[in-house]
């Protein structure tokens, strides 16, 4: 009969990131994504049909009304819907992760009170999740690529995509890790969280690009949201154009310290998230 | 050998501020502060949900967790699953933890039994490949097969229940936690649901940690028990030591007189009030093994009932129904009655037991009662011996009874 100490209860922990006990629920986090996939789209007719839908539609309105106003602006140098529904698509990965992540720390409550799991995984497989619906999204765009200029695609830097990438899922998942764990303690901040998105929103060249028309502090502002150079990124992977790879490597080692102290604060709150949620 | 459940000097602490939310609020924090910035360091009021709890559990031992709500029975589950962290002391493990604080946890409408049992599965701790190899004993063991891939929400609550326990009882580990999981569902599911449970324990010889108000399925299950009461461990020894510690202890057992209230709905007779005495009329709470004592019933007839016949039973502090008397049927006038009933040779253990009273008119039931009154045996003995609790000892079948109408 076994007779090693397979655990011990402490009252607090040594912080860790906890990396190896995550490990040892990775079909968990497996499991825990998938689930959020299929209830998703489950009593909808259209079902997985709306993860294309929703950025197709949005991008055409925003096409019937935006496009006179954008068109003319030289930073973009690209078919304008082709601009928006990659600029709509990026966006919904990373805006999908934060607002999951928030909601499914307080909608699983009831789990997380009566089942010990690294809580690690709510967030995780949220970003999972979301990741799924880009995945289905992006495809949607390399067929619009294909129709717009088959050219475009010899000139594909997936460099530049996986960068980009790296920065909206690391980004996403430390604004996630970070506002969940203050809704746990204040649920104020699930107020907050709104108007923090819709800001980020309209701080990224997403619909338009005004680079060009802001200047001083203000560019500096501009450029210390790692989005800016996500989206850069993310579009000159599919057209042609250079970016300092400097920039790239300094925003993601930037993001991964926010994401850390993010991972600090998740871990300490995960501590009592039992007690108070 | 070492125990696979060693804890050691166990507390947890909760901070209670004065106005209790459901969760915080930022602003209440701030103005908190603006208005008095010492609040910061007044310390709130302390509540220990347990303190100084010390225990070791031998491998295969099951024990159950008796106490009344908020002892802290619930926060010890939650220590050992690892959902909430102690504020004191340590717990060493040596065996895996699963734990069952509740069914079907995250159980969702909109998804297939199917998809429920894998999630389910894999919150509770099992790997994938585990589930698969098990999910068709599973869906076999909860009976739902023809539902299997049908949507939840469209399950029975039943169902639902069924299948929830099925994957719970699939679960492998050294260690289970179980708290009050029994307590839903049918008679049938309980039933099923203890099998599986004396299956585990005395079969699979896993070790059981197992929390329940119901006595009866407590004593079934678990050869030692341990008492929590305001978070304190108070006794850990054989069940039925700690259950009669409990019952006696959190109880006020000391009536004699039982009025029976709500009597408005019964349309032919019932009874109003129900007083224990010794055979010198006396009233009494507390009798010695083997003294004699007598029940008076008080009942009114609202019109005269034919072929009447007048039940007590007596009901174990276990739950589990001992015996029954009865009077002989016979026509009877409307109005009240006092009934008298005696035994001279019937003997009961140490212990509760509670009365359940019944009237009826040609075998069919018209009033019915449980948990109407008790009596209470202590361990002061007139007898050359001692009768544990819920034994009945019957020297010959004595009843007597006699009755007077009284208006």
């Amino acid at each position: 009969m076994a007779n090693k100490i397979i655990s011990i209860i402490l009252p607090k922990s040594r912080f860790s990131f906890g990396l190896k006990e995550l490990m040892q629920y990775k079909d968990l986090i497996y499991i825990y994504a998938w689930r959020e996939v299929k209830i998703k789209y489950k009593q909808a007719v259209l079902g997985v049909l709306w993860i294309v839908l929703q950025p197709l539609i949005l991008m055409l309105i925003i096409n019937l009304f935006m496009s006179k106003i954008f068109n003319t602006n030289t930073a973009i140098s690209m078919p304008y819907y082709l601009f928006v529904y990659s600029g709509l698509i990026l966006w919904g990965l990373f805006s999908n992760i934060v607002n999951n992540t928030v909601n499914n720390i307080v909608s699983n409550a009831g789990i997380i009170k009566k089942v010990y799991f690294p809580r690690l995984i709510i967030p995780i497989s949220s970003g999972l999740a979301a990741l799924f619906d880009f995945i289905i999204s992006y495809i949607v765009l390399l067929v619009f690529l294909v129709i717009t200029d088959v050219n475009l695609l010899f000139h594909f830097n997936i460099l530049y995509l996986v960068f980009s990438l790296m920065i909206v899922v690391l980004f996403g998942l430390a604004m996630g890790i970070i506002f969940s764990s203050f809704v746990v303690k204040y649920r104020d901040f699930k107020y907050i969280l709104p108007f923090f998105i819709q800001l980020l929103f309209f701080a990224s060249p997403i619909i338009y690009s005004f680079e060009s028309k802001i200047s001083g502090i203000f560019k500096y502002l501009y450029y210390l949201n790692p989005l800016v150079l996500a989206f850069d990124l993310f579009r000159k992977s599919f057209i042609n154009g250079d970016i300092a790879l400097q920039d790239s490597l300094l925003i993601i080692t930037v993001v991964i310290i926010v994401l850390i102290i993010g991972i600090f604060l998740f871990r300490k709150t995960e501590e009592y998230i039992a007690d108070i949620i | 050998m070492e125990p696979i459940i060693e804890i050691k000097d166990l507390g947890k602490k909760f901070k209670i501020s004065h106005q209790q939310k459901p969760y915080l609020s930022l602003r209440d924090s701030i103005f908190t502060i603006l208005k008095n910035p010492t609040a910061i360091f007044e310390s709130k009021e302390d509540f220990w949900a347990i303190k100084n709890i010390n225990l070791n559990i031998g491998y295969g031992e099951s024990i159950g967790i008796i106490g009344k709500n908020g002892a802290g029975k619930s926060t010890l589950l939650k220590i050992l699953s690892k959902i909430t962290p102690p504020t004191t002391g340590k717990i060493i493990l040596r065996g895996r933890v699963a734990s069952l604080l509740e069914v079907g946890t995250g159980f969702h409408p909109e998804l297939t039994g199917r998809e429920n049992v894998f999630f389910n599965g894999a919150v509770l701790g099992m790997k994938r490949h585990e589930i698969k190899k098990k999910f068709d004993d599973i869906v076999s063991f909860s009976g739902v097969e023809k539902f299997i891939d049908t949507p939840l929400k469209h399950y029975s609550s039943g169902m639902q229940l069924r299948l929830a326990f099925a994957v719970a009882a699939f679960l492998e580990s050294e260690i289970l936690v179980v708290d009050e999981v029994l307590a839903v569902g049918d008679s049938e599911f309980q039933k099923r649901c203890l099998g599986k449970m004396e299956e585990v324990t005395q079969k699979q010889g896993r070790t059981v940690l197992f929390v329940s108000h119901n006595m009866g399925q407590i004593s079934k299950l678990c050869p030692k028990s341990i008492l929590l009461e305001d978070g304190e461990l108070r006794a850990f020894e054989k069940t039925s030591e700690v259950i009669h510690h409990y019952l006696s202890h959190n109880f006020q057992r000391d009536k004699s007189v039982f009025e029976i209230e709500n009597l408005q709905s019964y349309q032919e007779a019932c009874v109003s009030k129900i007083e224990v005495t010794d055979v010198q009329n006396n009233l009494k709470q507390n009798f010695k093994i083997g003294e004699k004592y007598k029940l008076r019933v008080h009942l009114e007839l609202l019109h005269d009932i034919s072929s009447f016949v007048v039940g007590i039973g007596f009901v174990s502090e276990m739950g589990i129904p001992l015996r029954s008397i009865w009077t002989t049927p016979q026509d009877y006038k409307k109005g009240k009655y006092i009934f008298e009933f005696e035994e001279k040779d019937v003997c009961y253990g140490k212990g509760i037991y509670n009365l359940t009273i019944g009237l009826s008119s040609h075998l069919n039931a018209i009033f019915y009662k449980e948990q109407a009154g008790y009596i209470v045996f202590s361990d002061e003995s007139i007898l050359p011996y001692v009768l544990n609790s819920g034994a009945v000892f019957i020297i010959a079948n004595s009843l007597s009874y006699k009755y007077e109408k009284v208006d």
